[in-house]
């Protein structure tokens, strides 16, 4: 009988990460990308929790606390920077964003 | 039984965590993202963080992705046009590339014989792991400086957000 470790864990993170990642690389709409962010901030966050119960420590609990704040912080402010260039280009296509002029 | 939910729990947190990435309408891939954060959730609990799987759902899939889908809603999206080979062939790249790097890990971790896991003595939490007495605890003692930076850093993000979302900040400069 297979008992459930950490690296079944650290696996999983480490498939969510991933699959965030392959999205913040092939999509091409600015808030996909902002929640292919979010997912890969999950799944190190799920790493954090799996460390700190297997270790017995819970500073890794803390650590993702710390992190959920973080993305709140960035998707606030992610947000409205993509409602600002909206309002600018009308198109969230991270391809036609090429100008740093307003 | 723990094997079970973990199963239940991992698949479809990477199920929708696909969908997520996939779909082409932004509201499904919010939602989507709303059920990957309650199935991590679910796997807080399972690890005994109890607390943190409370903050997962309040924060997350309370505040942000209310954030997210009131933006996409405020927008009025429309489904994405995709030209489609282009992004089969990145998506068909990406899939091979993270099976390999996946598959490289798992043998990584496969190597190290299961006693090397490192474990709290009879692998049993004491029972207030992860309660919010005990992390609290941690959290006003221990890390009390990065506690009140974060507060800091949330005010920045607000104010930020505020004048970056403002009209008139585009206009001026003109």
């Amino acid at each position: 009988m297979l008992t459930l470790g950490l690296y079944h864990y650290v696996l999983l993170s480490f498939l969510l990460l991933a699959i965030g990642l392959v999205g913040v690389m092939v999509r091409r709409n600015a808030i996909v990308m902002l929640m292919s962010v979010e997912l890969m901030l999950n799944a190190a966050n799920l790493a954090f929790v799996a460390y700190a119960r297997y270790r017995g420590d819970e500073a890794g609990q803390v650590m993702a606390f710390f992190v959920m704040a973080l993305a709140a912080a960035e998707a606030a402010v992610g947000l409205a920077i993509v409602i600002a260039v909206f309002r600018h280009l009308r198109t969230l296509a991270v391809d036609r964003m090429t100008q740093l002029k307003g | 039984m723990e094997l079970t939910l973990f199963s239940i729990l991992g698949a479809l947190a990477l199920a929708s965590a696909v969908a997520t990435i996939s779909c082409r309408s932004p509201i499904r891939c919010a939602l989507s993202l709303v059920v990957c954060l309650f199935s991590v959730a679910g796997l807080y609990v399972l690890l005994q963080a109890h607390f943190l799987a409370a903050m997962q759902l309040l924060v997350y899939a309370g505040a942000i992705m209310v954030l997210f889908v009131f933006v996409v809603m405020l927008l009025n999206l429309s489904p994405e046009r995709v030209d489609k080979a282009k992004v089969t062939f990145l998506a068909a790249v990406s899939g091979l590339a993270t099976l390999f790097i996946t598959a490289k890990v798992a043998r990584i971790l496969m190597s190290f014989s299961p006693g090397s896991q490192p474990a709290v003595p009879g692998n049993v939490p004491a029972p207030d792991f992860g309660s919010v007495g005990t992390v609290g605890r941690l959290l006003f003692k221990q890390f009390l400086l990065p506690f009140e930076l974060v507060s800091l850093l949330l005010l920045v993000a607000v104010v930020g957000a505020v004048v970056i979302a403002r009209k008139r900040f585009w206009r001026e400069g003109q």
